[in-house]
């Protein structure tokens, strides 16, 4: 009896050693794959050497760099079925790349969102918690301070300045220096960001023109006079139907916001919430503390009490309010320039008589009126620390500047062909800078052309926008956001006077996050816009936000703002 | 006097249970009729949020799309192939596991111990890195066997089964010893024939599991292709936040309102489970009930 039992365990004791050691051989014959695999590497690298000199010198051989990227629904849906024969791994764009720059762009991996989806975010930082970095990484300037302190990235100065073409070191300081000030951390450059445009997140009045009209009133001039057309647009019935069933100003529960905002309501008063401005000693100080911003809550405050907002905007989200945009609720609305693509196109297709028209924001007082321009980084690429190329990631976007925006440019080709339907094949690029005033610079140039009655000289991007105006003058219903952003009263013409006019307020902090912000800063910012809301619905009393704003210190603003102004001194 | 008093009660009784099942059951599909209702209204109407539960201005224009939506049907593709593979592993191993753990002590004498093993699993876990770090050494991240693996053994169904087991009586097995069967052929040959109610309940549970699961295949996959239809639509389905100020793409905000589209695509997605569910939904009660009552 015993002896069978005995000859059972042995039986085990061996089925389990045998597993471990089969499981490790496999295990062993994997990492000496990798290793074997890694040598070959650098002992090609050692022989070969870097041959590629210039900013746009070609490798030879080929080098492989491995990216990762986000698929947005438009590149899913637009780009992808009217290229036939082009994939997100062999396309024009990657084609170019290896054939002028010697440079093979692969991916490591891909997902459906663009870079600041949920998934995108879910997807990278697992990729960062588990170590196994692409050689190039898209991040935001959390994750970018993560790597840049755990050490895994290369520091880009030497190979930015060396390697960056005048056309890039152009577009890079064409609006000042903040695409490059917000990857520099501890005076060195550890990342490049694609440039980012202040301009385009100038906001504006957008207007029903229709219900105005209808109600025989002007275009604001003033604060109080948009006040007034607030009110009639809730009290006299515009939409005709014989219930009091509209409201003057859409807001959404975020507040801020590229549509359906309140900055500009805020800015008619001097108030700038949610972004670092200039104090008059200098110093930068946290918009929404200051007292201008009591005096634009208690005026919205006043509005939710005579129904001028919506009574539930407090639980509405941006996509909640769109609806009641589209369904013809409301009449006014702040945001950039895009907001005819979304939402107000949805408002235009159900009853063509909407006439949303953007006009320039208007001040409370005689004082001029600022535009706030909010900094927000959302594409910032840094390199992983020992790939031997680093400066194959500047020549990719020297590439790309030069194909589009350079002399020798073919923007019929490489960014919106026209044999395609004119979709954005530059999404194919794994990098895709491009100028922050080029969208400004287009309508300048369409402009032009327009008084000189020259329009058939355009060429590049004006002449592919011009042609969306000219579909939309010839019947086509879907280009009317085209119209109101590039037409004649087109709010880029807008933007212009904005600029010219000295009115545009850029945020000042664009540095690096700082360690008080990344562990902070979120729930100070739920906080901030909890009571905000709270005092327009009346919840609070407007004296309420005297003890935010000393709170607001209390609970970690005061080494913020100490923190962001020992940068604002080092970098001025 | 007394019978009428009951029938009272009883109708009394009745007509609460019968209200509030009825409300529960409303909950449960009015948002999908709402969804079905939007998917057949034209979108701009559905932007608006005129449509409650009935199509306004009908329109089959979502489905002709979706119908030419290549991304879609291979997704979809893909979340069969995985219920097809990763049903069968479930219910093999299943089976496999909770034969030997449903025996007494005496006929095996570390069941305590693996039924321990089994167990802890169910509550705790290493943790979303290294369960991902483990998968990638192994080198199955964007195949199908990323999807189906990891999660090859359930353990509440394990559970479940060998409780069933336990209830069939031993006289059963003990007369197939007798017989000269060993262990392999009694749990084929016996066990399996007899507990299709409870194999019928796991198997719906491991179906639907792996049908609705989406977040492993958004991170395992690393080619969108090979997404398995939740995670497709988990993608399309997730609203943009506007209130962060970034670059904003003119050709992609005029994607954002396709309400419609995004309708006829959850409701296709919904569709195979809703048709499989009546047929195994008789077992399904039966299965529950037997490892209950004979308990």
């Amino acid at each position: 009896m015993l002896k069978k039992h005995l000859y059972k365990y042995i039986l085990l004791v061996l089925a389990f050693s045998l597993t471990v050691v089969l499981f490790m051989a496999c295990a062993g014959s994997r990492t000496d794959n990798f290793a074997s695999e890694d040598t070959l590497k650098s002992s090609l690298n050692s022989s070969y050497g870097k041959v590629a000199t210039g900013p746009l010198g070609r490798y030879n051989p080929t080098i492989d760099i491995s990216f990762v990227r986000g698929i947005d629904e438009d590149f899913a849906k637009n780009v992808l079925p009217k290229t036939p024969g082009e994939t997100i791994q062999d396309n024009r764009w990657l084609k170019l790349y290896r054939d002028e720059l010697g440079i093979n762009v692969k991916y490591a991996w891909a997902v459906r969102g663009n870079e600041t989806s949920d998934v995108y975010t879910q997807k990278i930082n697992v990729t960062l918690a588990s170590g196994n970095l692409p050689d190039v990484i898209l991040v935001n300037p959390a994750q970018l301070r993560q790597l840049v302190d755990s050490d895994m990235i290369e520091d880009m100065t030497e190979y930015f300045e060396k390697y960056a073409s005048p056309l890039t070191k152009e577009v890079y300081n064409q609006e000042g220096t903040a695409t490059l000030d917000s990857a520099t951390i501890n005076g060195k450059l550890m990342a490049v960001s694609e440039p980012y445009s202040f301009v385009e997140a100038a906001q504006y009045i957008w207007i029903r023109n229709d219900w105005l009209k209808k109600l025989n009133l002007q275009p604001p001039k003033s604060m109080n006079e948009l006040l007034k057309i607030a009110r009639a647009f809730t009290t006299m019935d515009p939409d005709g139907n014989g219930r009091q069933d509209t409201f003057g100003i859409a807001i959404t529960k975020d507040l801020y916001g590229g549509c359906l905002g309140t900055e500009g309501f805020f800015a008619a008063y001097h108030a700038y919430p949610n972004m670092w401005v200039e104090d008059a000693s200098g110093k930068l100080v946290w918009g929404s503390t200051l007292s201008e911003t009591k005096t634009a809550l208690r005026k919205l405050a006043a509005m939710y009490k005579a129904g001028e907002l919506d009574r539930e905007f407090s639980v509405k989200d941006g996509s909640k309010v769109a609806e009641s945009v589209t369904a013809g609720k409301v009449g006014i609305e702040f945001g950039a320039q895009w907001n005819p693509m979304y939402p107000l196109i949805s408002n235009f297709n159900n009853d063509n008589n909407a006439d949303w028209t953007g006009y320039p924001l208007v001040s409370a007082d005689d004082r001029k009126v600022m535009v706030p321009l909010k900094f927000s980084q959302t594409r910032i690429f840094a390199v992983k620390k020992g790939y031997p190329y680093p400066e194959a990631l500047i020549k990719l976007i020297n590439m790309h500047l030069e194909k589009n925006w350079g002399i020798a440019a073919d923007f019929n080709k490489y960014y919106m062909p026209v044999e395609n339907g004119g979709v954005g094949v530059w999404k194919f690029s794994p990098v895709v800078p491009s100028p922050p005033y080029k969208n400004l610079d287009a309508f300048l140039a369409i402009d032009a052309a327009r008084k000189n009655g020259s329009l058939d000289s355009l060429h590049g991007e004006p002449r592919a926008i011009q042609s969306n105006l000219d579909a939309y003058t010839g019947g086509d219903k879907t280009k009317w956001g085209w119209e109101k952003i590039y037409g004649t009263n087109g709010v880029f013409g807008i933007l212009e006077k904005y600029r010219t006019g000295g009115q545009l307020l850029a945020e000042r902090f664009v540095g690096p996050s700082t360690n008080t912000i990344a562990e902070k800063k979120a729930v100070m910012d739920m906080m901030e816009k909890e009571i905000f809301i709270k005092i327009i619905m009346g919840e609070e009393p407007i004296d309420r936000f005297d003890k935010f704003a000393s709170d607001w210190y209390k609970i970690g603003g005061k080494e913020i703002t100490t923190e962001v102004n020992k940068w604002y001194e080092s970098a001025r | 006097m007394k019978l009428t008093s009951i029938k009272k009660k009883l109708s009394v009784f009745t007509i609460i249970n019968s209200c509030f099942l009825i409300l529960a059951a409303l909950l449960c599909i009015i948002p999908l009729i709402h969804i079905l209702a939007v998917s057949f209204s034209s979108s701009s109407v559905a932007a608006a949020g005129k449509v409650v539960f009935w199509p306004v201005e009908f329109s089959l224009n979502s489905y002709v799309y979706v119908a030419k939506r290549a991304a879609f049907w291979h997704s979809m593709l893909v979340s069969v192939e995985r219920i097809a593979i990763g049903g069968a592993i479930n219910l093999v191993l299943t089976i496999l596991c909770a034969y030997p753990l449903s025996k007494e002590r005496s006929e095996f004498r570390f069941r305590t111990f693996y039924a321990w093993a089994f167990f802890i699993t169910m509550l705790f876990s290493g943790g979303l890195i290294p369960w991902y770090t483990v998968i990638r050494q192994a080198g199955l991240l964007d195949s199908i066997w990323a999807l189906v693996l990891p999660g090859a053994v359930p353990v509440f169904s394990v559970i479940l089964l060998l409780n069933f087991f336990r209830e069939i009586p031993k006289e059963l097995s003990e007369a197939a010893f007798i017989d000269g069967a060993g262990h392999w052929i009694t749990l084929w040959k016996l066990y399996v024939p007899v507990s299709t109610p409870a194999l019928a309940t796991i198997t719906l549970f491991s179906l639907v599991g792996h049908w609705n699961s989406w977040f492993d295949g958004l991170i395992l996959m690393n080619k969108a292709e090979n997404y398995p239809l939740q995670s497709y639509i988990q993608t399309i389905v997730v609203q943009r936040s506007y209130s962060m100020l970034s670059r904003q793409e003119i050709s992609e905000l005029a994607t954002v309102s396709d309400r419609t589209l995004r309708s006829s695509q959850i409701f296709l997605g919904s569709l195979p489970i809703i048709l499989v569910y009546p047929f195994l939904q008789k077992y399904f009660v039966k299965g529950i009930v037997l490892g209950g009552v004979k308990g």
